[in-house]
C-alpha cells in the first residue's frame, strides 16, 4: 500500500464520503420514484463508461446505459396508488483504489416495497446485498456498475418457510420484474445461503473487471 | 467550492458531529427520554424552531417541548395500569424505577445525507428510519413497524451543532407480522382500553405534511434531499415551507 500525504489522505476520506452519499441519493431517488433523475444525476456519462455500465441482479445484467434505461425506466413497476419502495443503505463498506479513480462499494439492506403482483397490491420484505463500482468523472463520482443480489423476498405477514425453497422465476416478482436482460445468466445464487460474489471490497491499486460487480467480474460469466 | 486540507478536515468533523447528534436523538427516543430532547439537542437561539410531524407544525420551543413532554406524560400515565397487571414485579418499585416499562422504540437511522454549508454555520441532513414501536396500547402489548424519514436543519451554536428545524415523518406504521395493505386485525382489549384515550397536543399549525401509507395513498416521495449550498439563504428550509395549513 502506497503512502499518502496528509492532503491526499483527507481527500480520500472525502472521496469515500462522496461515494456513500451517491448511494444514499440513489435510494432516495428510488423511493421518490424519480428514476430518470437518478440515471441523469448519479450514473456515468463519459462514453467509454456509458458503454460498459451495467445493472445486474440475480438473473443477469443490463449492459450499456440504453439497456439500463430499457429496464429501469421502461419496466418501472412503481408509481400507481398504493405502491412504494424503500431500499435503505446500511452496513456499508467502501474501498478507494490507490490511483483514486474508482471506488468499490458494498452494503446490505432490509428493504420493503408494496408493488402490484398480478394486479394485486403486494407488500414485500426483501433482503439484498448491494454493490456498486463508482468511477471519477469530470463532475464527480458516478455509478458505473451496480448489482443487487436478492437473498430473499417474501410477502409481509406470510411465513417465509412456506415459500418453496427453489421458487420458480415465474412466481418470483423480482425475477419477473427484471425481464429480459442483455446478459442473461445465473449471476447470484441463493440456493446455498451466502454467495461470495460480489466480494467484500478490499484495498486495491487500480480497477480490474474481476474486482468489480459488472458481468466480467462474475465467476459464472462466459465471454 | 475549493477547501484547504485543514478546512476539509474540519468539515469532516462537522459532518460526523451532525450524525452523532441525530444518532443520540434517535437513541434517547428509544429509551423513553423524550422529555430531555429539547434541552439536549435543540437550538435555543435560532429563529422560529419547528418540529414537523405528519399532521402539522409545532412552532417554537414551548410547543415542541409540550409535544415531547406529552409523550413522556403518556408513558407515566401507564404506570398504574402496569402495576395493577404486574403487582409482583412492579408493586414495590418507584415511578422513576419503572418509567418506560413495556416500552421500546428502536429508531435505527440509515441512508444519511449531510450537507454542511460552505460558510460552516448551518447544515442539513436526511435519514431513513427503520423503526419499531413496542408499546403498551389499547391492543395490549403491541409491536408495530415504524418506518419513515427524518430531515433536519442544524445550526452551529457555541461550537455545538443544534437542531433548528426537524421533520419526523412516519411513512408506514403497521402491526409486526401482518400485511400492511390490510387493516389492523387486533381488537382493543378491555384491560387496556383506557389507553385509547391518550392523546398528544395538536400541532401549532395543522397541515397535511406527509400522508402515512395506506393502499389508497397516492405515490409519495420522501422529504427533499439536501444539496450542497453556500449559506442558508441559498437553500430550502425544513422549517415551515408554505405547505398549506388546514
Amino acid at each position: 500500500m502506497r503512502q499518502f500525504t496528509e492532503a491526499e489522505r483527507i481527500q480520500r476520506v472525502w472521496d469515500k464520503e462522496a461515494a456513500k452519499t451517491v448511494l444514499c441519493r440513489n435510494m432516495y431517488y428510488m423511493a421518490a420514484n424519480q428514476r430518470e433523475e437518478a440515471l441523469e444525476q448519479l450514473w456515468v456519462k463519459e462514453p467509454e463508461h456509458a458503454a460498459t455500465a451495467s445493472y445486474g441482479k440475480n438473473w443477469g445484467y443490463y449492459v450499456g446505459l440504453d439497456e439500463i434505461k430499457r429496464y429501469y425506466l421502461d419496466g418501472n413497476p412503481f408509481g400507481a396508488k398504493g405502491t412504494m419502495n424503500c431500499h435503505p443503505v446500511a452496513t456499508i463498506r467502501v474501498e478507494e483504489a490507490e490511483d483514486g479513480q474508482t471506488i468499490l462499494c458494498q452494503w446490505y439492506n432490509a428493504s420493503y416495497e408494496t408493488r402490484l403482483v398480478n394486479g394485486v397490491l403486494t407488500p414485500l420484505w426483501i433482503c439484498e446485498k448491494g454493490n456498486a463500482d463508482l468511477v471519477k468523472e469530470a463532475d464527480g463520482w458516478k455509478i458505473w456498475h451496480y448489482f443487487i443480489g436478492t437473498d430473499l423476498q417474501t410477502e409481509a405477514g406470510v411465513n417465509y418457510a412456506a415459500q418453496p425453497v427453489d421458487l420458480p422465476d415465474e412466481e418470483n416478482p423480482m425475477a419477473v420484474e427484471f425481464g429480459d436482460p442483455t446478459v442473461k445468466m445465473d449471476a447470484y445464487i441463493t440456493r446455498y445461503n451466502y454467495y461470495p460474489y460480489p466480494a467484500i471490497p478490499e484495498p486495491y491499486e487500480t480497477f480490474r473487471p474481476e474486482l468489480g460487480c459488472g458481468p466480467e467480474g462474475n465467476p459464472n460469466y462466459k465471454a | 467550492m475549493a477547501y484547504t486540507t485543514q478546512q476539509l478536515a474540519e468539515r469532516f468533523i462537522d459532518q460526523r458531529e451532525i450524525q452523532n447528534v441525530m444518532g443520540k436523538y434517535a437513541l434517547l427516543t428509544m429509551i423513553c427520554k423524550q422529555a430531555d430532547l429539547v434541552d439536549k439537542f435543540w437550538s435555543k437561539r435560532a429563529e422560529t424552531p419547528t418540529l414537523a410531524r405528519n399532521d402539522g407544525w409545532y412552532v417554537g420551543l414551548e410547543a415542541i417541548s409540550g409535544y415531547y413532554q406529552a409523550i413522556s406524560d403518556n408513558l407515566a400515565a401507564k404506570l398504574p395500569l402496569m402495576r395493577k397487571l404486574f403487582p409482583k414485579e412492579l408493586g414495590n418499585k418507584s415511578d422513576e424505577d419503572i418509567f418506560g416499562v413495556g416500552e421500546h422504540f428502536p429508531r435505527p437511522i440509515t441512508t444519511p445525507i449531510v450537507e454542511v454549508a460552505a460558510d460552516g454555520k448551518t447544515a442539513k441532513g436526511l435519514w431513513q428510519v427503520m423503526g419499531a414501536n413496542n408499546s403498551i396500547t389499547q391492543f395490549g402489548p403491541f409491536s408495530t413497524w415504524s418506518w419513515g424519514y427524518i430531515a433536519a436543519d442544524f445550526v452551529l451554536e457555541d461550537d455545538e451543532w443544534k437542531i433548528w428545524h426537524l421533520q419526523e415523518f412516519d411513512e408506514l406504521t403497521a402491526p409486526v407480522a401482518t400485511s400492511w395493505v390490510k387493516d389492523n386485525p387486533y381488537p382493543v382489549l378491555d384491560a387496556f382500553a383506557e389507553l385509547a384515550d391518550q392523546t398528544l397536543p395538536a400541532p401549532t399549525v395543522p397541515a397535511r405534511l406527509y400522508e402515512v401509507y395506506s393502499p389508497e395513498r397516492e405515490y409519495t416521495a420522501p422529504p427533499r434531499m439536501p444539496e450542497p449550498y453556500e449559506t442558508f439563504a441559498d437553500t430550502f428550509s425544513y422549517g415551515m415551507n408554505g405547505k398549506e395549513a388546514i
